[in-house]
């Protein structure tokens, strides 16, 4: 139904009307407005019609000017710069326009990779430093000691292992050299169940060396790979031995 | 170089940076085109009247003594362009130099998806509104045009044509009240 303006008389707030239609109006004036339209039918009805008006000409407006926006030069060339831009270009662009805490985040994340690399790769190339250390252990006074903590600290499981390699080297090699040598190959498992990989080349070596320890009989390095294979049964995951094997097998 | 202000790049082309003027041209031309474009209503007017302002800008770039804006200074060319392009097209008009309807015709980008109807219906009314402020006095028109074209506060269109507040208000008032009158079969069979 059409609505004739000629049909109210006009308010003497047209001004405060435009403000409001075009929300340039504060907060206090806006409220103040909005109670006058509820008793000014004028203003309300204008309201509604110049909001129509309005929406008609932000239509032609946009129907208009699209054609203006994309045949201007200065839209197309930030485009093809940007096909241009190298991979460094676009790190250096993410780094100046990324907020604060995610050039942190990103930093962070970079050096914890870094970090987990480097561990990485010194825990592999770890057992190799330890074979090294290894063979000097029983020779201290201390070894002794430090075997009792680590007998201590160690699980139920293990104990039955070393257990029972004691009684089966007690019936096979009781003299002291041997028995010693047992002993020092036990203390390996307790060390680090990896460590205690790299035992049999370490022993085969020390067994040339030494000419004392060069009598630590077959069955004790048996005995000794049996531990080992017993270690690495006990948790189910691959241990290093199983590259030695190869080595020790030649030795 | 974007953080300079408009007057501190006038004051640099005239001391004789070749590339200052350049910088405000990039600033302002796409509003200037819409302030002409709402104005003339003509896509190749409007860019004639585009170019016109910022060199008749250049031409007296000494003129400008730096007591108003330069973005108002700017309108002000700009809408005196706009109205010299009118009145010189209303004379080729009288003297038959020119077809009144195909001077007045616009063009419209309509989506091309749309059915027949509604593209028909759309170019309808585009050309009712082009004509209906077309139609406003050049006082009337201005203000609605920088109102809705480029989207200007109250407080600058008031500096840009030098008036007070509510002369802008009022003016702006009896624009829609004037746009209102015209299209109001259009806006009540809508039924929006």
């Amino acid at each position: 139904m059409k609505e004739k303006p000629e049909q109210h008389a006009l308010c003497a707030r047209a001004e405060d009307l435009v403000t409001y239609l075009y929300g340039e109006a504060s907060e206090k004036e806006a409220a103040d407005f909005k109670r006058h339209m509820e008793e000014c039918r004028s203003c309300k009805s204008e309201l509604a019609a110049f909001s129509h008006v309005r929406e008609d000409v932000v239509e032609w407006r946009n129907l208009s000017l699209p054609s203006f926006e994309s045949s201007t030069a200065p839209v197309l060339e930030p485009a093809v710069t940007e096909r241009k831009r190298s991979a460094l270009a676009a790190i250096r662009e993410f780094f100046s326009l990324a907020p604060m805490w995610m050039r942190a985040a990103t930093a962070f994340a970079a050096i914890a990779i870094c970090a987990l690399v480097v561990f990485t790769v010194m825990h592999f190339s770890e057992p190799r430093t330890i074979v090294q250390v290894a063979p000097q252990v029983p020779a201290k006074p201390q070894g002794g000691e430090i075997a009792k903590q680590r007998e201590e600290a160690a699980s139920p499981k293990e104990k039955e292992v070393k257990e029972t390699q004691q009684v089966a080297v007690a019936t096979t090699a009781p003299s002291k050299s041997s028995a010693e040598t047992v002993k020092v190959n036990n203390a390996q498992p307790r060390v680090k169940s990896r460590r205690l990989a790299a035992a049999p080349s370490t022993v085969a070596q020390r067994s040339t060396e030494k000419p004392d320890k060069a009598k630590a009989s077959k069955e004790a390095r048996e005995q000794l790979a049996e531990l080992v294979q017993t270690s690495k049964d006990d948790d189910g995951l691959p241990r290093l031995s199983d590259l030695f094997e190869d080595s020790n097998d030649s030795n | 170089m974007e953080t300079t202000s408009d007057e501190q790049m006038v004051e640099r082309a005239l001391s004789g940076d070749a590339d200052a003027f350049g910088v405000i041209v990039r600033r302002w031309e796409r509003r200037i085109y819409a302030l002409a474009f709402g104005m003339l209503g003509r896509e190749e007017d409007a860019r004639d009247a585009t170019q016109e302002t910022f060199l008749a800008a250049f031409r007296n770039l000494r003129g400008f003594r730096g007591e108003a804006k330069v973005s108002s200074w700017l309108h002000r060319i700009a809408i005196n362009q706009c109205i010299t392009r009118q009145r010189r097209a209303r004379v080729r008009a009288e003297t038959g130099l020119e077809d009144e309807a195909e001077r007045d015709a616009g063009v419209f980008t309509i989506a091309a998806h749309e059915s027949p109807a509604r593209r028909a219906e759309a170019r309808e009314r585009t050309e009712a509104v082009r004509r209906a402020v077309s139609a406003l006095p050049t006082e009337l028109r201005q203000v609605i045009v920088m109102k809705e074209f480029e989207e200007m506060t109250f407080q600058e269109i008031a500096q840009a044509l030098e008036l007070p507040l509510s002369t802008v208000k009022s003016r702006l008032y009896t624009a829609l009240k004037q746009l209102r009158m015209r299209l109001g079969t259009h806006a009540a069979g809508a039924g929006r």
